[in-house]
């Protein structure tokens, strides 16, 4: 079972004070094996085909990144050991411009950039592709809520802001958020999905943008009023995931908070047979 | 004998104006125009009203690049001339009289002044100049004038 | 006795031409481009402070999670004010006093192009930064959109809205103006002998910084020209109910911002390529090739915009298109980087204050590059869009960026605006905390923002709240570590060792020899034949 839920504060950082902050690269490789720190410090492996695939974007762009970063931070480094006038250097002032090293630092960025576009190309290939789809989700963006419409199934449900997270978000409420359990990350109703099945998502605002955003998904897309956008996801392993609204929509911003169910599929339909049933004897009212 | 001719340092030809506005205002005009084609016309109005000062402002300093002044040293008089777009100023001192003066300003980082005149009277000179080449022609008109006087 | 003919209409120009007034009305009145320069850098390092202190409100509430001192909605205010006024009065403002001062001293100038409209473009902005601020004070508060304005969010805004629009165009104006008189300055008043590829590379970079400011001003200005429209005239470019579109603003918006980031930067690189070569006692290496690269970027930041909206549903092509020429943009900075490192490869280096801040930016600004690069990549973009990555990424390309660049430039030139030399002791632990500090603020943003902080959002789940104490922390040392740069300079202009013309050892410029003389061309003398 993968870590869905991010919200355990891990000892290490408790730690993250003046001092350790004014070491930060130490901090930073010291932090390489420890584990548990890798959560608060990277971007989630996340849980959906996507989300692993963005990952591993992610992680060789910022190898690439580091490789060049040592190789040129490197060489400033030793032209500043190397070349102090206090130390006796005495400039070369013929050294005043190489067309072959120009052409050697314009065409292997070239190369990487070429290679880095060829792997992200078919990873965007295949987050845009919504076919096939077992079922389709409507997001509509309020201010400050979610709904969920289960499109075809007469499902709709409001996601707002836990009344816990919401008493102790208020000025000077004398709640230490700490105390709250997933402060500012839970809902009253989440949003509940089968896991294992491709889901379309089609995503619209009501008054402002809003940004429908799950880390483990790496999913997000903004909510337009007036406009339709649209996207997928399929997560295999059950759990809770949690994210946040991601376009600034107002005041409340911060306290609409996205949380995504998965359960297995046979749960899913008792679920949603469940919801159904009072929508049906209302309707038959 | 002598004749001065001073004119201001202008590095923009007519033509290289006219090319330099022209590529400037495709590039405003095309970017203003491509949206206002979208249909988001008020950005044109902007871009125009931007143009018209660009064009303003190279139509101001090409004038002005047309001002000439002349000082002429002859036996018995100095004779100053401006002429700027149409417009004449002439002064004519008295020979012996004449003073060359170049007053500093009074804050710093302002450019001195360079004052021809007599009795009270007196005109500025280059204004237009930097200050090295005021320097070196205040020094260049007072030499003249002194040997010119010795010479007369 | 003299005697005067006036013909035609002359003027009489007479002595009350060209004297400065006296005290505060000297300031009112001046033509002057190095008083007018330093008004420009003044203003800047006041609304330094006044956009520092809105960042030191946001960090305090981001200090520990839970709303301690403000409600959310100044919070935003506070947000979207820090970058209007950063943006728009403090790093605009200061690199056009930089120019000012400079730009007619490299090429030989005696003065701008337009002294007069020098003037103006000045003197618009207080009144514009006045009206911005004042908006807090209105009913409703102050916009609370982002400073990218937003609709439908920004037509929420209170009795300011409109009044928020007319110092955006105010802002806008004054920055147009002073973009003419310094693009015509710079063509129209090179010394003879002074071609276009002689010129010191921050006339270069300013150059290429006024055509991008010349293209993409009437956007903005048109642009929140429409929204006006859309909320008091009943037109509706932007809004869906209308049959418009509110995306097609956020296109508008970044067809200019994008520009926008380049006309922020430039003129720091081109500061930046001033002061290391005179600190590496050689001439800069590749001048040439980081023209061009200018030049490049100036043309590559017309066509990467949407690389700031990938999360609002491009076609795929388009989203193909933004990705590759964001990624472009990569070459021409590099080569840069790598012309200012072979700048330094086999000098003589020395590390006076103006040199420490260069080095600063090359490395900090290069960190700003990669994660611009990683930002690049649209599918990770689409994790990194909106959080706390995307703070650190344009902030590390702003504050050590820009901001350095502009610092540097100050130390640099000090002794030549003021006469004076600086603290270097004070000047070297001024960059020290600076460079310190601003990495303990802004990378620790990283992580959080990976880890899945959102920007924008006054209160945070409780897993982010070490890394913000971290940068709440840095925040407040940067800011305190500024209040010691005006120390230093209020007591460069007071006093101090006299500086030489050179000031430097041996730094190339025309700006350096003065008040040596020049060979004068712009006279002629001849015997008159009688």
């Amino acid at each position: 079972m993968p870590h869905p839920n991010p919200t355990t504060p891990s000892p290490a950082p408790r730690r993250a004070t003046l001092a350790s902050a004014l070491a930060l690269p130490a901090l930073l490789l010291a932090g390489l094996p420890a584990r548990a720190d890798w959560s608060l410090l990277n971007m989630p492996v996340g849980v959906t085909p996507v989300s692993r695939e963005v990952y591993d974007l992610h992680m060789l762009i910022l190898w690439i990144c580091t490789i060049i970063a040592v190789a040129t931070f490197g060489a400033m480094a030793y032209a500043l050991v190397a070349f102090r006038k206090s130390k006796g250097a005495v400039a070369d002032t013929n050294m005043t411009h190489s067309t072959a090293a120009e052409i050697i630092w314009t065409v292997i960025p070239v190369v990487i950039l070429v290679f880095m576009a060829f792997q992200a190309a078919p990873a965007l290939i295949r987050i845009e592709d919504t076919r096939n789809s077992e079922m389709t989700i409507k997001i509509t963006g309020y201010q400050w809520k979610w709904e969920y419409e289960y499109l075809n199934e007469g499902v709709s449900l409001f996601s707002s802001l836990a009344a816990d997270s919401n008493a102790a978000r208020r000025k000077n409420a004398g709640i230490d958020p700490r105390s709250v359990e997933n402060y500012l990350l839970e809902v009253d109703e989440p949003l509940v999905v089968p896991a294992g099945v491709k889901i379309r998502y089609l995503i619209t605002a009501n008054d402002v943008l809003h940004a429908w955003w799950v880390p483990d998904f790496a999913v997000k897309r903004d909510a337009i009023p007036g406009y339709v956008n649209e996207g997928w996801f399929q997560v295999d392993e059950p759990g809770i995931y949690r994210g946040q609204c991601a376009e600034l929509c107002g005041k409340d911003h911060g306290f609409m908070p996205v949380v995504v169910k998965v359960v297995p599929k046979a749960e899913f339909d008792a679920w949603l047979a469940a919801r159904k049933a009072p929508a049906a004897v209302a309707a038959a009212n | 004998m002598y004749r001065f001719e001073l004119r201001p340092n202008s590095s923009l030809t007519p033509r290289a104006a006219a090319f330099f506005y022209l590529s400037i205002a495709a590039m405003s005009l095309g970017i203003a125009g491509g949206f206002a084609w979208l249909g988001f016309w008020p950005i044109l109005p902007f871009a125009g009203l931007e143009l018209a000062g660009l064009a303003a402002a190279l139509w101001v300093t090409q004038r002005r690049a047309g001002v000439r002044e002349y000082v002429q040293v002859d036996e018995d008089r100095v004779t100053f001339r401006r002429e700027a777009s149409g417009r004449c100023l002439e002064r004519e001192f008295r020979r012996p009289w004449v003073r060359v003066e170049m007053r500093r300003a009074p804050v710093a980082h302002w450019p001195s002044r360079l004052l021809l005149g007599s009795h009270g009277r007196s005109v500025e000179v280059g204004a237009f100049l930097t200050e090295d080449e005021r320097v070196a022609l205040r020094d260049r008109l007072g030499s003249v004038l002194a040997s010119e006087a010795r010479r007369g | 006795m003299s005697t005067a003919t006036t013909h035609g209409h002359a003027h009489d120009h007479h002595d009350d031409h060209h004297g400065p007034a006296k005290g505060l009305m000297r300031w009112v009145t001046t033509t002057n481009h190095k008083d007018i320069g330093t008004l420009y850098l003044v203003f800047a390092l006041v609304m330094l402070f006044v956009g520092g202190a809105m960042a030191l409100i946001i960090r305090l509430e981001l200090f520990q999670p839970g709303l301690q001192f403000v409600n959310p909605d100044f919070f935003n205010q506070m947000t979207t004010m820090h970058a209007l006024i950063m943006v728009f009065g403090m790093i605009m403002p200061a690199f056009v006093g930089f120019a000012n001062w400079m730009i007619p001293m490299m090429i030989g100038a005696p003065d701008m192009a337009l002294p007069r409209l020098n003037n103006w473009s000045f003197w618009i902005l207080p009144f514009a930064s006045g009206i911005l601020v004042s908006t807090l004070f209105m009913d409703g508060g102050g916009p609370a959109g982002g400073w990218t304005l937003y609709p439908p969010l920004v037509l929420q805004t209170g009795n300011a809205f409109p009044f928020a629009i007319f110092a955006v165009h105010l802002l806008g104006m004054s920055s147009i103006m002073g973009a003419i008189n310094i693009i015509v300055t710079i063509m129209n008043m090179r010394a003879p002998g002074m071609t276009l590829l002689k010129m010191p590379l921050f006339v270069w970079t300013w150059l290429i910084t006024a055509y991008l400011l010349i293209g993409a001003m009437p956007v903005l200005a048109g642009g929140v020209t429409m929204l006006l429209t859309d909320q008091f005239f009943g037109t509706s470019f932007f809004s869906a109910a209308g049959g418009g579109d509110p995306v097609l603003f956020q296109h508008i918006f970044w067809f200019f911002g994008h520009p926008e980031v380049y006309i922020i930067i430039l003129p720091a690189f081109g500061i930046v390529s001033q002061i290391i070569p005179t600190f590496s006692r050689k001439p800069l290496f590749g001048y040439d090739s980081m023209v061009y690269a200018t030049a490049s970027i100036g043309f590559l930041s017309y066509i990467v915009w949407a690389h700031h909206m990938f999360t609002v549903g491009m076609p795929l092509a388009g989203m193909m298109f933004f990705m590759l020429s964001t990624m472009l943009i990569a070459i021409p900075t590099g080569v840069k980087v790598f012309n200012w490192l072979s700048t330094m490869w086999r000098g003589s280096l020395t590390f006076e204050t103006p040199m420490l801040f260069a080095i600063g930016f090359l490395f900090l600004f290069t960190i700003g590059g990669f994660s611009g690069l990683m930002l690049a990549i649209t599918p990770a973009d689409f994790q990194y869009h909106d959080t706390y990555f995307v703070v650190a990424h344009f902030h590390y390309v702003l504050v050590p960026g820009a901001l350095f660049g502009a610092l540097g430039g100050a130390y640099y030139w000090l002794p030549k605006w003021t006469g004076h030399m600086y603290d270097e002791t004070l000047g070297k632990v001024h960059f020290w905390m600076s460079a310190i500090f601003v990495n303990v603020t802004f990378f620790p943003q990283h992580f959080l923002g990976l880890a899945g902080m959102p920007r924008r959002i006054p209160d945070y789940a409780t897993q982010f709240a070490d890394w913000n104490m971290v940068s709440s922390i840095g925040a407040f040392g940067f800011g305190f570590a500024q209040l010691l740069f005006v120390y230093v300079v209020i007591k460069c202009v007071r006093g101090g060792k006299p500086a030489t013309a050179e000031v430097w050892d041996n730094p190339e410029g025309l700006e350096w020899t003065v008040p040596s003389p020049a060979p004068y061309h712009t006279f002629d003398e001849a015997p008159v034949i009688k």
